[in-house]
């Protein structure tokens, strides 16, 4: 693919793997590691939602913290727009950091408590050199207009904003410096349905707009299936499977992603979630099970899948699955 | 105990009352801050309010004890204690006000570089303050005056110094519990360099603990002020000081108290005036108090 | 216990008198000094075996509505204005702190959201578990003991024995809430009150958990009061359901007639908002604005402000009328249920 400059993907990320170290126990500490991710490999074209679903310890947050360099990965490439993110010194850096950004999902956390809006958002106008002066202020108050606030709210400090106003603030903050591709990290677990509902319609409608492209992180996978056009599924630090949205949803293939879908409530008693009394314990991240990680909770496995991990194959075009019922 | 569970995190949106509203609740901070600022007003108007030169000597009137004339006595020497001890509260304020500052202003920029950057460098800016944490602030100061010589100067560079520790470590801490929360990884994410994160954006955000901190700080710097002028470490002599009037009083403790007692009550309405403060803004900032 | 037993035998519920009976509960709110009706003229009955599900979002009123039934709202800040609650055959509202206490505990079973704050970090969870019954029941420590091993193995915690002694940071979040639930039924209630059990849990966890409530309330005939915002959990697992806006109760009915036949503008609104993973993507419609704080409640109906039916009489608040054809299914709204 790296062949056609062309159209050449807006995000490549090959092989990123990050492990955590942390020393724990008494008297004697150990030292103990984390492979939060492992060898995660994909991209993002322009103006594209991809969707990283997975549950808690799956390695989904660290994938978008890593990429953005905010922790520094141990092993792979990311190349946003041909230039490298990992190798970039701080000018190369400071200029992918005006195109590349971030949104969380806590939006309690994610604003200075002690900054009016209007330096919230303003503050990275002035400091990459956009605009000076009154134009600082017109731009606060356009972007405010774009996320739906009213220009009033730039006098205001976060605390006098609900939930969802806050993360309205996070999104224009996102977009201070006009860039071409968001992390959003959870953007909406935090906030009530009718909410959620409000600010999916807003980014669906900047997306479109700006043309940009987002990596929406989620455990819900009702969001994802409405919000993204592709989507990766994560189980401990490895993708198990990539594919379009209305593929992967309508046949999931790897069985945790049949898991995912069945245990996913659905407002339809017809519809009520799996419920499997037997079902075991999720493994921890700190001492995954060898081969393949999801083997233990499979209802499918071979003796295989106790010892090699399966390669993340492609089954149909645009489509890979890591699991040897489909080698 | 699940029912404590219950109790303790009601899900009910409370309107908690503003900060202010909390402090001065108990009148604690109220009558600290008037305190305080008398005391601030009594120094800076020195020369016009106390009654005679505190270093004028009468021999004639000496160890009168308290009248309508000399309202606090007369010391050895016939000067007027209630203008030495009102001339004094210039260099005790002085002195420990300076310290303070200068010990929040240091330890908070060394605190914040350490919680900030984390890694070698914290480590041993964490090691250099436990090795000062772990002599007593009186006997460090001592020290440092008895080798660098008693003057202005140097008592406020030795109270300074052991001021920084503790400041580090409180502005460390917070800054530690603020890496934590996303608007910093946001700023990062923004292209912000690290001294606009870290002065910008986390000083204001750790400055309440800080200021805490620091008004209790400056009791115990006045204190530690009169302790070393009384031990004889202080501004030499004749310059009033606090410490150093209950001193001169110790000679003659038996038949002239009030030349000790005074100064000593002054200290004492400092003491109790700081902490009334410190206190109270604890309680104005405390975490645990719903925002 | 036994004598229930045979009474369940008989299977006629409207012989059986309600485990939960909520006659026209108004639990108000102190917020700057005025006191403000955030639970409305509230009234249900959960019997044995059922499970009611309160839904709705934040502020609703769903939790304080369950904080009022278990007695356990915070003093001084809030308090039940009128209204019974009766739970197990005793009058809650008429009852003594100490008379409420006896009951938590014992004959009402509860579990929370945050099984790690819910739990002490520094006693094993065997000790947590055995502490009810010794406390509720004057069980010697080594027959509470052994009873808290036996409520281990009922909510299915892997190697129940060697997991006695474990601390709870040891546990996943998934196997403490187990741990909560097996506190919760140490002295065999009739009631359990489950204020957003799942909602902190991952969904293959989540679903773990509501299989084994499901399983644990056919065994031990529980009456089962479930606060969640989840439509989804709700559809799964409730039997009846009552939606609450404004500490109002908007909508109540069967689970199967409300999600057929979504009725009050706020439900069907609610469920609009929702993206499903059932389905193609298709718009969503949020609602609009956000729900008032409480001193800007409107008068008459609370949804008004958002509502896209609105009339006049919506200054008036609507009653909670029966829907034509449907006793049990009934609405708060002028316009669908007049």
């Amino acid at each position: 693919m790296s062949a056609r400059p062309a159209a050449a993907p807006l995000l490549v990320v090959r092989d990123l793997a990050k492990t955590f170290k942390a020393k724990r126990g008494w008297p004697v500490p150990k030292t103990v590691s984390v492979r939060a991710i492992d060898r995660v490999s994909f991209t993002v074209e322009r103006g594209e939602a991809l969707g990283i679903v997975g549950e808690s310890g799956c390695g989904k947050s660290t994938v978008a913290r890593a990429c953005l360099r905010l922790i520094a990965p141990d092993a792979g490439e990311v190349r946003f727009d041909g230039l490298d993110v990992v190798a970039a010194g701080p000018t190369e850096l400071r200029g992918l950091r005006r195109r590349l950004q971030i949104v969380f999902q806590d939006p309690a956390s994610a604003l200075d408590p002690r900054q009016r809006i209007a330096d919230a958002l303003g503050e990275p106008i002035r400091v990459h050199g956009i605009a000076k002066g009154r134009e600082v202020e017109r731009a606060v108050e356009r972007l405010l207009d774009e996320v739906g606030l009213p220009p009033s709210a730039a006098r205001r400090y976060p605390h006098e904003f609900s939930g969802g106003q806050r993360q309205r603030i996070g999104i224009a903050r996102a977009l201070a410096l006009g860039p071409d591709l968001i992390f959003a990290d959870e953007p909406v677990s935090a906030l009530d349905v009718s909410v959620q509902a409000q600010i999916l319609v807003l980014l669906d409608q900047l997306r479109l707009r700006r043309r940009l492209a987002f990596v929406f992180i989620s455990h819900d996978l009702g969001v994802v299936r409405h919000f993204c056009q592709r989507v990766l599924v994560m189980y401990l630090g490895r993708i198990v499977e990539e594919g379009p949205v209305p593929a992967i949803f309508e046949e999931p293939l790897h069985p945790y992603t049949r898991l995912l879908k069945a245990s996913s409530p659905v407002p339809d008693p017809e519809q009520a979630v799996a419920m499997n009394l037997q079902e075991g314990e999720p493994p921890s991240p700190v001492n995954p099970p060898p081969g393949c990680h999801f083997h233990p909770r499979c209802p499918f496995v071979m003796e295989r899948c106790r010892v090699t991990a399966p390669p993340l194959t492609e089954v149909a075009p645009g489509r890979r699955v890591a699991c040897h019922l489909f080698e | 105990m699940s029912a404590a569970a219950a109790v303790a995190a009601p899900p009910v949106a409370i309107a908690a009352p503003s900060a202010w509203k909390r402090a001065t609740r108990s009148g604690g901070l109220a009558i600290g801050l008037v305190l305080v600022v008398a005391m601030a007003l009594i120094a800076l108007l020195a020369p016009w309010i106390s009654p005679y030169d505190p270093d004028a000597q009468d021999v004639i009137m000496k160890l009168e004890p308290p009248s309508a004339e000399h309202w606090f006595g007369t010391d050895a020497f016939g000067r007027d204690v209630l203008s030495r001890v009102i001339w004094g509260s210039r260099v005790s304020l002085f002195v420990g006000t300076v310290a303070t500052l200068a010990g929040v202003l240091i330890g908070t920029i060394i605190g914040i570089i350490s919680g900030y950057y984390g890694g070698i460098v914290d480590k041993l800016i964490t090691a250099a303050t436990d090795v000062l944490l772990s002599f007593p602030q009186l006997i460090m100061g001592l020290i440092l005056v008895a080798v660098l010589g008693p003057t202005l100067f140097n008592l406020i560079l030795a109270i300074t110094i052991t001021a920084v520790p503790a400041f580090i470590r409180v502005a460390r801490g917070s800054t530690l519990a603020m890496k934590e929360r996303d608007f910093i990884d946001a700023c990062r994410a923004l292209g912000f360099g690290d001294l606009r994160i870290m002065f910008l954006h986390v000083m204001p955000n750790i400055m309440d603990e800080v200021v805490v901190m620091g008004s209790l700080w400056l009791a115990a710097a006045i204190r530690t002020e009169s302790t070393l002028a009384f031990i004889g470490l202080g501004v030499p002599p004749p310059t009033a000081t606090w410490g150093g009037i209950i001193r001169e009083g110790f000679d003659n403790l038996l038949d002239a108290p009030w030349l000790s007692v005074f100064p000593s009550l002054a200290i004492l309405a400092v003491m109790i005036a700081l902490n009334l403060v410190g206190d109270g803004l604890r309680d104005a900032t405390d975490p645990r108090t719903p925002q | 216990m036994s004598a229930l037993a045979a009474v369940a035998v008989v299977e006629s519920p409207s012989s059986e008198p309600a485990a939960i009976a909520v006659d026209g509960l108004t639990t108000s709110i102190r917020i700057a000094g005025n006191w403000y009706d955030a639970v409305r003229d509230v009234s249900f009955t959960v019997s044995r075996r059922e499970t009611l599900a309160l839904v709705g979002e934040s502020g609703c009123g769903k939790s304080l509505t369950a904080l009022s039934v278990m007695g356990l709202l915070p003093a001084g800040v809030g308090r039940i204005s009128s209204g019974r609650i009766v739970v197990d055959g005793v009058d809650m509202t008429a009852a003594t702190e100490a008379g409420r206490q006896a009951m938590r505990g014992d004959r009402i079973g509860m579990i929370f959201q945050e099984p790690m704050t819910s739990l002490n970090p520094v006693l094993p969870v065997g000790f947590q578990i055995a502490e009810a019954l010794i406390e509720h029941r004057g069980m010697n420590r080594r027959a509470a003991q052994k009873r808290a091993l036996e409520l281990m193995e009922l909510v299915r915690i892997p190697a129940a024995g060697q997991r006695l002694d474990a601390y709870p940071h040891q546990f996943s979040g998934g196997m403490r809430q187990r741990v909560m639930i097996a506190i919760a039924l140490a002295c065999s209630p009739k009631v359990l009150i489950a204020d957003e059990p799942t909602t902190a849990l991952d969904v293959t966890i989540q679903a773990q958990v509501l299989a084994l409530l499901a399983d644990l309330q056919a065994r031990e005939g529980l009456a089962v009061l479930l606060i969640t915002h989840n439509l989804g959990v709700v559809a799964s697992v409730a039997d009846r359901v009552m939606v609450m806006y404004g500490g109002d109760v908007v909508e109540s009915g069967p689970v199967k007639a409300f999600f057929r036949r979504p009725t009050h503008p706020y439900s069907e609104a609610l469920l609009a908002a929702m993206p499903r993973v059932d389905r193609p993507s298709e718009a969503l419609a949020p609602i609009p604005g956000q729900v008032p704080t409480l001193p800007d409640m409107p008068s008459g109906c609370r949804y008004q402000s958002r509502c896209p039916l609105r009339i006049e009489k919506c200054a008036e608040r609507p009653p909670l009328n029966p829907l034509p054809g449907a006793p049990e299914h009934r609405v708060r709204c002028w316009v669908r249920a007049p």
